[in-house]
């Protein structure tokens, strides 16, 4: 069962979806079984129908990734929302920091060009190269920090190992949607 | 390692071993001219071929060329046998041929050019240097020409790395930037991977700007998911789709071997709805899991037959291989989820419908755990290690079942 885009993997996929939305629909019966018939609304559905397809592709995905145990342990425990207050102060200190570089950046450029004033554009040239480089790697960062946090378990792995977590990850998104579009027009047409 | 008779005769010897040195380095000569001298100036001008070239700076061979003229050249020469097959003795004999006068006349069959002898005496000292730097423990990783520096290497560290990882030429010889020139290969080829999978991405160059056409795809990747979730939500009142398993029944298709274990598994797995039924259709398949037992294999028949699928047939195939774990077949993945997902029914049947199914059913799904984490057990031992890398997932036995009650108990959050 190598890859994702199997059939044998989409096989697989699916029976733990419906296992685990029939486990859902149980817990629901159960929970309001004294309470007469408490129907989910539509977030909660949607939210069952979307944890489920995520812990689905997890188990199916089986051994040789780190981000099934991640999405398998950020569903079981109930804290979802704690990234969310935290994000805002988070963003603020970013475009600081951000200011800051750029300021910095843009006074390394002007000294150097008030300094040399023409005499060598050699040395202007090198050291707006190497502002770009700076830049270039700070941004290369930054789009690494954001990758960390939209893989799942990315924020204890390295380079090396969170770009190959991407490319698994991506390939089972893929398989993912994939699966559930069929569930959705095989449910819209019959 | 014969050391008795060497240290005496050494000196004596030194001549003799110049002279197999000089014809084996002559031979090769002649054997590299032909065969090209590819791989770095050193070993071009060493006149050998790469293979040989390492052969000879490498401790763990003694060079082969010498071991075939050694006898020849020295027959009475006691140490001569033993002289090919010991590093030390190599060591001492490649010291000796420096000492030894440098002359071109020196007993060979064939007249050795100049630089030959030369370069067997540097060969012989930058073998000697390498021995001794490498048998310090640096880790060999892949050829050398550390040491192309007197060849003409332009841009090299004056100082050689001895730490065997190809440098190529004009490029810094030191282990940092060998180290990070790695670590950046590395990076390059999983951003090639993520640039074939990620469309859109080919024409893109530059780390930064790939890594947004990512980001932006996963983005994208997973709002499709939410959206189609919420169509699938919409579109029905209640989460469970009970026509979901016809759909499964077509959609799986008529896959040989591998969809009967699959439907078996399914149906023998949904037990959980199955116990609506009744408790009583429940016993018999509690007798069915765990005493292998196919008394009643028709009521269970009659109980698939109402799906429309044709297991039937192959139930009695495919239970001892469900019990025999036939890892083989179907795959190592897809029977650890079983697994987990038999856990996960068991557990939810545990936390929220034993009320009502009676303390029976409590004591079966507890069964039914325990045997299933010991078949997990020794499932993981008897598991080559297939995943790359560590296995964080050999610990997933205990959350995976601490999580679904949580998970459960989650969904009403």
């Amino acid at each position: 069962m190598r890859g994702p885009n199997t059939k044998a993997f989409q096989q697989g996929f699916l029976k733990n979806m419906i296992l685990s939305l029939q486990a859902c629909s149980e817990f629901c019966i159960s929970s309001s079984a004294s309470g007469g018939a408490a129907m989910m609304s539509l977030q909660q559905r949607k939210y069952a129908i979307k944890s489920s397809a995520d812990i689905a592709m997890a188990t199916a995905r089986g051994r040789g990734a780190r981000w099934p145990q991640a999405v398998l342990a950020s569903s079981s425990s109930p804290s979802r929302r704690l990234s969310k207050p935290s994000s805002s102060p988070g963003k603020k200190k970013n475009t600081r920091v951000c200011k800051k570089i750029v300021r910095r950046c843009l006074h390394t450029w002007r000294r150097s060009r008030g300094g040399t004033g023409g005499a060598s554009s050699l040395a202007r040239t090198r050291t707006a190269m190497i502002c770009s480089r700076e830049i270039a790697r700070r941004l290369v960062r930054k789009r690494t920090k954001v990758l960390r946090k939209m893989i799942p378990g990315g924020e204890l792995l390295d380079e090396i190992s969170l770009l190959h977590e991407a490319v698994d990850y991506v390939a089972h998104l893929h398989a993912q949607v994939d699966v559930l579009r069929r569930i959705s027009n095989a449910v819209q047409r019959g | 390692m014969r050391h008795a008779s060497p240290p005496q005769e050494l000196p004596a010897a030194g001549g003799e071993i110049q002279a197999a040195l000089a014809p084996a380095t002559a031979s090769s000569a002649r054997a590299g001219a032909r065969g090209g001298g590819g791989g770095g100036s050193f070993t071009a001008l060493l006149g050998l071929p790469t293979s040989q070239a390492i052969e000879l700076l490498l401790p763990r061979t003694a060079p082969p060329p010498a071991l075939a003229l050694a006898p020849a050249p020295a027959p009475a020469a006691a140490p001569a046998p033993a002289f090919p097959s010991d590093p030390h003795l190599v060591d001492r004999a490649a010291r000796f041929s420096t000492f030894a006068p440098p002359s071109p006349s020196s007993p060979s069959p064939a007249p050795p050019p100049p630089p030959p002898p030369a370069a067997a005496a540097n060969a012989g000292k930058r073998k000697a240097d390498t021995v001794d730097r490498a048998s310090k423990g640096k880790a060999a990783k892949k050829g050398k020409t550390a040491e192309e520096k007197p060849a003409g290497g332009d841009g090299d560290d004056e100082k050689p790395a001895y730490v065997h990882v190809r440098a190529r030429r004009g490029q810094a010889t030191d282990s940092h930037s060998l180290a990070e020139r790695a670590r950046r290969e590395k990076i390059n080829a999983r951003m090639e991977l993520l640039k074939e999978l990620v469309p859109g991405c080919s024409k893109v160059s530059g780390t930064a700007l790939v890594l947004d056409e990512i980001i932006n795809h996963v983005q994208s990747l997973q709002r499709q998911v939410e959206y189609l979730s919420m169509r699938l939500a919409a579109v029905n009142p209640r989460v469970d789709f009970g026509g979901l398993d016809s759909f499964l029944t077509t959609e799986c298709g008529r896959i040989a071997g591998f969809n009967c274990k699959n439907g078996i598994d399914l149906e023998q797995v949904t037990w959980p709805e199955m116990g609506v039924h009744g408790a009583r259709q429940l016993m018999q398949l509690q007798q069915q899991f765990w005493h292998g037992d196919l008394a009643h294999p028709h009521q269970v028949a009659s109980q698939w037959e109402k799906r429309g699928d044709g297991h039937p047939p192959v139930f009695s195939n495919s239970n001892p291989s469900l019990f025999g774990y036939d890892l083989t077949s179907s795959g190592k993945s897809f029977t650890q989820s079983y697994i987990f997902l038999t856990e996960f029914s068991c557990l939810s049947l545990t936390s929220h419908i034993s009320a009502w199914l009676g303390p029976r059913l409590l004591s079966l799904t507890l069964s039914c755990q325990h045997s299933l984490e010991k078949k997990m057990c020794t499932d993981r031992r008897t598991l080559p290690v297939g995943a790359d890398g560590p296995n964080p997932i050999n610990a997933c036995p205990e959350p995976e079942t601490i999580s679904p009650p949580s998970f459960c108990l989650g969904l009403a959050a």
